[in-house]
């Protein structure tokens, strides 16, 4: 094993969540990609400032920031967005493929601050107090936000399928 | 979808049900759910929003990025001197590096001596919840009584645990129980500290044992670990992180 620094491990150990968090914040591959890549960076460069509690929060708190900054910029239209999905099995593929796009469909409806508080939670399985760091919001907003995305998903699935 | 207005357990409901209530709250409130028909609906559209949540899927990092990752990262941290990349102590506190390089150390102490199984924190994390949850499982033998406790674990564990008494410092015994962390058989005693429960965990040290964390926080409990009479001793609990060392400072006073 090549000796790597500590910001290394860190980076090594929290890129899986990190890249997932960008993916579904932004619903775009290659801007995902950008948006990882620049948020390691600047992690880096913030890290002598990292007080050692909570790696992955703090390593999230940048994606995120990053991710909403590209956001604002880029428009992201629903046709570019998103439509790759995992694949893991030849024989679940077809069931889960229609269960990943409809879950995005509806994601994708959501306001960004609703739906980031439920991929922490739900997807990255962060605390509220976690989430409630990288959001930068009081955990109390953090409850209220992860109830009305929660709604919201649950009456536009239902919509969905009474259509 | 249902007309009825808000009922203003509907956040507590989910707290409930994202596991951070604590076991007293958590008892009241199926009380109260059993009999709000709006609470009832609540529960329902978390479970449903979690089933289509979950299967959602968590994206892998493209091998592409994960090698370009890393190339920049070493890039950056070979062109700047080594030291600068490291966790320096700000002028508050030198403890805030020595955290730092703590954590650090802990990420690759977990990916070089635990490459594949579940980190032990977190499983001890899991176990005290679970007992949280199903009631009857917090204590196996309720004793405020060492002398009771002591010998109940003979025979079930492999080792003879620490068991005191801190009742005077605030900390009564509540009882004791056996449980499986990582793989083997662990003691635990359970002490009530005011409105919240410390669980002590104690296995033997083994030769292989991962490098200790003095203290850390995992899914918003705090954490104590060390080493006592050839045993580890981990408590965890849901007390803030100056009264848990307080509980740490009275158990090892005796």
């Amino acid at each position: 094993m090549p000796t790597h620094s500590p910001f290394q491990e860190l980076a090594a150990a929290h890129l899986e969540s990190a890249y997932n968090l960008a993916r579904w914040l932004v619903r775009d591959p290659a801007l995902a990609d950008d948006v990882v890549q620049d948020a390691m960076l600047r992690a880096l460069r913030y890290y002598h400032g990292f007080r050692g509690e909570n790696a992955r929060a703090w390593l999230l708190q940048i994606v995120r920031n990053v991710a909403l900054t590209r956001l604002s910029r880029t428009d992201v239209t629903s046709a570019q967005a998103d439509t790759e999905v995992a694949h893991d099995g030849p024989e679940a593929e077809l069931m889960r493929e229609d269960d990943h796009r409809q879950v995005h469909a509806l994601l994708a409806r959501l306001p960004v601050e609703l739906r980031e508080c439920l991929i922490l939670r739900e997807i990255e399985e962060l605390s509220y107090k976690e989430i409630a760091r990288v959001v930068d919001a009081p955990i109390g907003t953090v409850m209220s936000r992860l109830w009305r995305g929660r709604k919201l998903l649950v009456e536009a699935a239902r919509a969905a399928e009474a259509v | 979808m249902s007309n009825l207005s808000e009922c203003e357990q509907t956040l507590l409901v989910q707290a409930d049900f994202d596991g951070e209530l604590e076991a007293g709250r958590a008892a009241a409130l199926v009380e109260h759910v059993a009999q709000c028909p709006h609470c009832q609906l609540v529960s329902d559209q978390l479970a449903r929003s979690r089933a289509l949540l979950r299967a959602a899927p968590r994206y892998s990092v493209p091998r592409q990025l994960q090698d370009s990752i890393e190339r920049t990262l070493q890039a950056s941290v070979s062109s700047t001197a080594r030291s600068s990349a490291q966790p320096r102590a700000t002028s508050r506190s030198a403890m805030y590096g020595w955290a730092a390089a703590l954590a650090a150390s802990m990420v690759l102490a977990i990916m070089l001596l635990t490459p594949r199984s579940p980190d032990v924190q977190a499983q001890l994390v899991a176990s005290h919840v679970r007992s949280l949850q199903l009631e009857s499982h917090l204590i196996d033998v309720p004793s405020s009584d060492h002398h009771t406790v002591r010998p109940w674990f003979a025979g079930k564990v492999d080792f003879a645990p620490l068991v005191k008494e801190l009742g005077g410092d605030g900390f009564p015994l509540k009882g004791g129980r056996v449980d499986v962390v990582d793989g083997r058989a662990v003691s635990v005693l359970v002490y009530q500290a005011g409105r919240h429960v410390v669980a002590v965990y104690m296995w033997p040290e083994h030769a292989d044992a991962t490098s200790l964390l003095r203290s850390q926080q995992v899914d918003g409990f705090n954490m104590r670990q060390w080493r006592e009479g050839g045993l580890v001793v981990s408590c965890i609990s849901d007390l803030a992180a100056d009264e848990l060392q307080r509980f740490e400072q009275r158990w090892r006073a005796r």
